[in-house]
């Protein structure tokens, strides 16, 4: 195992995951002297009954939930935080939940901070320090979380918030709370959160926790996607899935960004796609660049987790880090059938490919070479292999 | 915005599988007592406590629970439920009644409930395992084998307990557990 000169891990969430998950919360947020949170959810997720199996699980808990704040949107505002705010105070609440995906996470995340610092201007947090004494804070991902919820970021109006401290104390994946939802809905943020795993484990950034975090994602993920899509994202498999997404936002957050989510990131920003999607489409090419034109290549250990002991076992080891992109890509086509898999089939114009290549370039020139990020996107647009390099 | 939209809600009850819950917990507190007197091998377990052993098994927030410990002449004795003047030496308490539940309906043993951190334990480590291998007893003692095999991690075989053990246990500890 290789070990580098120096790095850093951080982690506060604690996962619990499994049946009546949902009824540890009180105790749970009873320990850390928390008695009265506010619930942050979305209208869907209010729909799907989620909020009332929570208030169930809090029966004979002998506690008050403050109130279940429905009011989240695809598009997390500074007004909905500012409402949850008010909410907040006027209830006198001392914790927050958050049920729901990456969107209710943000708004949960941002009103923590303007509830710890008894403020109304998020802007004074643009820049944080990972010292801060927030509320404590649980999220229960459901069916279409993207992982970012265990992260350490919050996105509000578009403004990034990004701190340690962000992270929740506790994430609770309740096999109640994973519902059924189409195909396109599970598929899309598990291959974002694999993209991301798998791009926080490459061998420039990865230290030896990270990669054992890392290492159950993409297991998790790879292991449970496919009976996963099938049930909806619910059962047995989704469960497992829920827990390797969940697990990656937290390896998200301990490795810098890596090529795929910047331009993923980038590209959803200009033309409006959602985020899980361009990252999904991305993946294979990305990797398969990575493969192709860089020095290092892809670890070879990445076999492991994707294709399982037996076929790690049986490759070379010079063949592991190539067998690891092809398993990989295997696994984005077989998902094919229900998401576009180019980059053309979201009829994105050549002008915008150049300006997230222009944007996201700058960062990773040096690690991938000049016109990478181009390539990259190039690649993706045609459904074409990554050309070049060693193999 | 409209506050009033979002109104405070509070907890509600669950005294169905409250009452189960102390039920069981009372039978069993009830049949560690006459097991106490009837099998040598609770004996032996209880002798190795020390003389001020004070076992409380309850659910969070707000009961039920049960006591069971020894008395100033070291007889094992269920206390009832209420801690108060009590000097607790083993506090095992259930995070929640639905983790109690899953107990006791047998859905998970104790050894799976506590691997799945269902329960918080204050107390000495040896001691909370000697107590879990007087429940195992006693839950062989008080149940049939089809169930007994769901709460407890090995069913004992012939050679640790025989038929006639077994059996002859089974009635005393009922016929105890039932009237003094």
């Amino acid at each position: 195992m290789q070990i580098p000169d120096y790095f850093k891990f951080f982690n506060k969430t604690r996962i619990i995951s499994g049946k009546k998950a949902l009824e540890n919360i009180p105790y749970e947020l009873q320990s850390m002297d928390a008695v009265k949170p506010l619930v942050i959810t979305d209208r869907r997720s209010a729909d799907d009954g989620l909020a009332r199996v929570l208030i169930n699980a809090y029966g004979d808990s002998g506690l008050v939930i403050g109130a279940v704040f429905d009011g989240v949107t695809g598009y997390p505002s500074t007004k909905t935080v500012l409402d949850a705010a008010q909410l907040f105070r006027a209830r006198g609440c001392d914790s927050i939940i958050a049920i729901g995906g990456e969107n209710c996470a943000s708004v949960a995340k941002a009103l923590n901070l303007l509830a710890s610092y008894k403020t109304d201007d998020l802007i004074q947090f643009e820049s944080l320090p990972d010292n801060m004494h927030l509320y404590p804070f649980a999220v229960i991902p459901t069916s279409g979380s993207s992982g970012r919820e265990t992260s350490t970021r919050s996105v509000i109006d578009g403004r990034i918030f990004e701190s340690d401290e962000l992270m929740p104390d506790i994430a609770v994946i309740d096999p109640r709370m994973l519902k059924k939802r189409g195909k396109t809905e599970t598929v899309l943020p598990a291959l974002r959160a694999l993209a991301e795993a798998v791009e926080a484990s490459a061998e420039d950034v990865a230290n030896p926790m990270n990669d054992s975090f890392a290492f159950a994602s993409i297991q998790l993920i790879c292991e449970n996607l496919a009976a996963a899509v099938n049930s909806g994202g619910s059962g047995k498999a989704g469960l497992g899935l829920a827990n390797g997404i969940a697990i990656s936002g937290i390896v998200w957050s301990n490795a810098p960004e890596g090529i795929g989510s910047a331009l993923a990131e980038d590209l959803a920003a200009r033309t409006g796609n959602s985020r899980d999607l361009c990252a999904a489409i991305l993946l294979p090419y990305a990797l398969d660049y990575k493969l192709k034109n860089t020095k290092k290549g892809v670890r070879g250990e990445l076999l492991l987790p994707v294709a399982g002991i037996d076929r790690y076992c049986a490759a070379a080891e010079s063949d592991r880090g190539s067998l690891g992109v092809e398993a990989i890509i295997k696994i984005v086509k077989d998902m094919g059938k229900y998401m576009p898999l180019t980059l053309k089939e979201l009829n994105i114009p050549h002008y915008i490919l150049e300006s997230t290549a222009g944007a996201v370039e700058d960062s990773f020139a040096k690690q991938y070479g000049k016109g990478s990020a181009m390539m990259i996107l190039e690649s993706a647009y045609n459904g074409e292999r990554v050309s070049g390099g060693k193999k | 915005m409209n506050i009033n939209k979002y109104p405070e809600i509070k907890s509600g009850s669950k005294l169905i599988k409250k009452i189960y819950v102390a039920v069981m917990l009372w039978i069993v507190g009830r049949a560690i007592q006459a097991a106490s007197r009837v099998d040598r091998e609770v004996k032996e377990e209880f002798n190795r406590l020390s003389d001020d052993f004070m076992m409380h098994l309850h659910v969070l927030p707000s009961g039920p629970g049960m006591i069971v410990g020894k008395d100033k002449n070291g007889k094992v004795k269920y206390m009832g439920w209420n801690p108060k003047g009590k000097k607790i030496t083993l506090d095992m308490k259930v995070k929640n009644i639905e983790g109690a539940m899953l107990m006791f309906t047998f859905q998970e043993s104790t050894c799976v409930a506590s691997a799945n951190n269902r329960l918080a334990v204050s107390g000495n480590v040896p001691d909370t395992m000697a107590f879990i291998r007087i429940l195992n007893i006693v839950e062989t003692y008080l149940l049939p084998k089809f169930i007994t095999s769901l709460a407890v991690k090995r069913y004992p075989k012939w050679s640790q307990m025989s038929p006639l053990r077994k059996y002859t246990g089974r009635v005393l500890v009922y016929v105890r557990t039932f009237t003094f």
